[in-house]
């Protein structure tokens, strides 16, 4: 037995309770001396002043320089198909070497093309691919037709679980080529109601005729009979020439890598450059 | 009381009324189609329906996709595709009517609603002849992309210009799909426009 009163746990935790909320109801019925005259949160230490973010102006050139990007965005993916990835084109496919270095050829045309129209508007053009698709799209593409192991010789930032290569590269490959020309043709299209001026329009789709054939060309060695979508499957109806009546400006779903325990791929669903992934006037290489 | 006076009156009213009405309507729509070709003219925002102009251009592109139309069902009545050739001849039909009803949609009471005759005389009998007919489409279609890719430089309106838009990109598709069939391997026809665009004609 203990004679003498003595803090024990239990009284302190009910003190401490108690003077808890005794300091909450004297601060809540005291005055709030600055409420109405300041704005500016509390804080402690010297912090410079915060910034406001400029609010972004979508003009024309935004959307060439854009544009151009994603040329130089197709323009390095077909070097790495032709550079480190060229071993996947041995025996009869080897005869698509020339097909790939003509995509990538029509592609530097299309982006001297674009960045002659920006010079012809006094804008800058824009040389290089575009950080954003390259980051959302074409690393976790690779990550899944390389597996995660050997995509990160190519800056591939593994995320979640490791991936294992796919056991059909090439089809993979050809598959992420279709859905990148779909890709930008797509995106010629939907900037047409946003341009200004009418020749630029033309200048845009003339390069979308572009892209959609080249789109068809590799769709027609990837699946041969299937010229429209016949229903079978979403991810062989994605490859069809054909894919629909009218042009579409909405996903463009591509299946890549290992097949699941139930045989599918991963779908990657490539979309249309948004507002992060435009080339502003103050967006450098 | 004479009533058929109150009536006449009252007559007169409403017709006032109405008249006073449409005008103000009339008005009212004149007045942000104006504001939209003055920004236009002042490199403002460019109109979204089509122009006076525009409506030559898409009546013309109009008459191109109905006489394609006509071609497929041409080719289609003669038979002779077999089952691989047949859908893909009947898709495009289908394709190409879609087009002609879309840009009728846009133009409203200003459709023709015809086929081009220019057009249908021009590919008629290679159209009637399945050894010609793929030939023949192939041409159809990269003519109807070099010509819809070069009136789209002239559309004012960009409702009319994202419709033509949208129909070009999957034409250039059929060219590909069509000079595969035929065997074609050279990249050129393959992978460019090389037909001369057809001029607008009334």
């Amino acid at each position: 037995m203990n004679p003498e009163p003595s803090l024990d746990r239990r009284n302190l935790l009910r003190f401490g309770g108690v003077a808890a909320l005794g300091t909450l109801l004297v601060a809540a019925c005291g005055t709030d001396d600055t409420a109405g005259t300041s704005t500016v949160p509390p804080r402690l230490g010297d912090a410079p002043p915060l910034g406001t973010l400029p609010t972004p102006v979508i003009d024309d050139a935004v959307l060439l320089r854009t544009a151009a990007s994603l040329e130089y965005t197709a323009i390095e993916a077909y070097d790495l198909v032709l550079g480190q990835l060229s071993g996947l084109f041995t025996g009869p496919n080897a005869e698509l070497i020339p097909v790939v270095e003509r995509l990538r050829s029509d592609h530097r045309g299309h982006a001297e093309k674009v960045n002659e129209a920006l010079l012809t508007m006094q804008a800058q053009p824009f040389e290089c691919a575009n950080a954003r698709l390259q980051a959302v799209y074409v690393l976790p593409a690779l990550e899944l037709i390389l597996g995660t192991e050997a995509a990160v010789a190519y800056g591939v930032t593994p995320v979640g679980e490791p991936k294992a290569p796919s056991d059909t590269p090439l089809e993979d490959v050809l598959t992420l080529a279709q859905g990148l020309e779909n890709l930008a043709a797509a995106t010629y299209q939907s900037v047409v109601p946003s341009l200004s001026q009418p020749a630029l329009r033309r200048v845009a789709m003339s390069i979308a005729a572009d892209e959609a054939r080249h789109a068809t060309v590799i769709a027609r060695r990837l699946q041969p009979q299937m010229i429209l979508p016949n229903g079978d499957s979403a991810a062989t109806d994605a490859q069809a020439a054909v894919p629909s009546t009218f042009g579409n400006i909405g996903q463009i779903p591509v299946y890549l890598g290992a097949r699941n325990q139930v045989g599918n791929k991963t779908v990657v669903n490539l979309e249309t450059p948004s507002l992060n992934a435009l080339i502003y006037p103050t967006t450098t290489c | 009381m004479d009533t058929n006076e109150l009536g006449q009156d009252r007559g007169a009213s409403r017709r006032r009324f109405l008249r006073a009405g449409a005008a103000g309507a009339v008005l009212t729509a004149a007045v942000p189609v104006a504001a939209r070709t003055a920004a236009a003219q002042s490199g403002g925002s460019p109109p979204r329906r089509p122009s006076r102009a525009d409506v030559t251009v898409l009546r013309f592109l109009q008459g191109v996709e109905w006489a394609a139309h006509e071609l497929y069902e041409l080719a289609l009545a003669g038979g002779g595709y077999g089952e691989d050739l047949a859908p893909v001849m009947a898709a495009m039909s289908f394709h190409h009517r879609s087009y002609a009803e879309a840009i009728s949609g846009m133009l409203g009471p200003d459709a023709n609603n015809v086929g081009n005759e220019a057009v249908f005389g021009q590919f008629q009998v290679r159209f009637s002849n399945p050894s010609t007919a793929i030939d023949a489409a192939y041409r159809l279609e990269d003519t109807a992309v070099a010509t819809h890719t070069e009136h789209l430089g002239t559309l004012e309106g960009t409702e009319g210009a994202a419709l033509i838009a949208s129909i070009l990109v999957v034409e250039a598709r059929h060219a590909t799909v069509m000079a595969t069939l035929r065997g074609v391997t050279d990249a050129d026809a393959l992978l460019t426009t090389t037909s001369t665009p057809l001029e607008v004609t009334p």
